[in-house]
């Protein structure tokens, strides 16, 4: 076994976690290697170090908790407070438009199913809120980048905030946000409002 | 344990917060660990760890328990650790200056004024905090999850959704770029142990 070989498996080696079928050629390259012994004591040093690393006193369990259910409260209380608007605005616009602004990111640069799997966490019943679209879809944490996130958060916020649909637009082109929803002109098969 | 959370589960769904409660009180150390270890900065774990617990309340009557509630806290914990590393290096490249010091980095520098073992332990934990704070997020959390948590390779491609091969390729990388880094440390510890002899020695004398 060469030794470019050996050192990309000491870190198992020296963990015990190499396969067993491994070890022995590992074992012997080691015992005629005095370079690579080196490298893996110098492997075992450098963990050794990083073990001494303590953590700092975790929070107060029951004022930590105290703290969780008040954000549970007011996040939920947020969500009630707008829901009731984004019906003013015409029904499903807002879900659409996440859905739309959703499936136009992933197929733009991530995996050909996650489309269909942001499709299916934004229809879901449950669904009233970005922050409920995200926890609805594990995977969205891969598959959007945290700006896109925030993109969304930002949109959910002016659907929240505006009530006319035209001023909607106005607004949306605004912002940065109009770069994102630029992707979406061939969806709506014309470009966005002043984009 | 996991039958323990099981019931948690069981009672919450049921209508009972108090199961959501106990999951809380006994997963919140390990939760704020984690995180600490990923962002370096006290406050911000506790934060983050705080906006974990809050994604869990909102998503646990739709949790199936295919897997066990820890792990399925743990990866919720450590996708909100890396966007939040994500966020900040963005903000970083964005915004901050050049000359900005790192806070990251040099959050826990220790005042020559602290006794002497505690000087040591703070003014390590420094060094390799700003070490860690060094590596590319995906490597920094695999080495966190493999190194401090124990997880096995294939624990850790299950939590980070990547193959094996990609999660032994980071941990190679970051340990070898933490021994780059951490070179001058070694030794410190017996260097720590000779400061304490020596400051032992002047009293006795």
């Amino acid at each position: 076994m060469k030794c470019t070989r050996v050192e990309r498996l000491l870190l198992e080696y020296l963990e015990h976690r190499l396969d067993p079928k491994r070890a022995p050629s590992v074992h012997e390259h080691l015992a005629g290697c005095p370079g690579c012994r080196e490298k893996l004591e110098a492997f075992r040093q450098t963990l050794a170090i990083t073990t001494l690393d303590t953590l700092p006193p975790a929070p107060d369990p029951e004022r930590f908790l105290q703290d969780v259910r008040r954000r549970v409260r007011v996040e939920t209380a947020d969500t009630r407070r707008w829901t009731p608007r984004i019906l003013v605005l015409g029904g499903s616009l807002a879900l659409a438009t996440i859905v739309l602004l959703g499936i136009t990111l992933s197929v733009r640069h991530r995996p050909a199913t996650a489309g269909s799997d942001l499709l299916e966490a934004a229809l879901a019943p449950d669904t009233t809120s970005v922050a409920d679209f995200l926890d609805a879809a594990p995977q969205s944490f891969e598959v959007l980048t945290d700006s896109e996130r925030q993109a969304l958060y930002g949109l959910e916020s002016e659907l929240v905030q505006n009530t006319d649909f035209d001023d909607l637009l106005d607004e949306l082109n605004t912002d940065e946000m109009s770069q994102l929803l630029a992707g979406l002109e061939h969806v709506y098969g014309r470009p966005p409002k002043g984009g | 344990m996991a039958t323990e959370d099981s019931e948690f589960v069981r009672r919450f769904k049921a209508g009972d917060e108090t199961g959501f409660d106990e999951l809380v009180r006994r997963y919140q150390p390990r939760i704020h660990g984690l995180l600490y270890r990923l962002v370096r900065d006290s406050e911000d774990a506790s934060d983050l760890a705080q906006e974990v617990f809050v994604r869990v309340f909102r998503a646990l009557p739709g949790f199936q328990e295919k897997s066990g509630f820890y792990t399925w806290l743990y990866r919720i914990a450590v996708n909100v650790g890396l966007n939040h590393l994500r966020a900040r290096r963005r903000k970083k490249e964005h915004g901050a200056s050049e000359t900005q010091m790192d806070p990251e980095a040099f959050a826990n520098l220790p005042d020559r004024r602290t006794p002497q073992a505690d000087w040591h332990q703070t003014r390590l934990r420094a060094a390799i905090g700003a070490a860690v704070a060094e590596l590319p997020e995906r490597q920094r959390a695999v080495f966190v999850m493999r190194q401090y948590d124990g997880l096995s390779n294939d624990e850790i491609a299950r939590a980070l959704n990547c193959a094996t091969g990609t999660v032994k390729a980071h941990y190679f990388f970051a340990v070898r770029r933490l021994q780059e880094l951490l070179k001058e440390l070694k030794g410190a510890t017996a260097l720590n142990r000779e400061e304490q002899e020596s400051q032992h020695e002047v009293h006795q004398g």
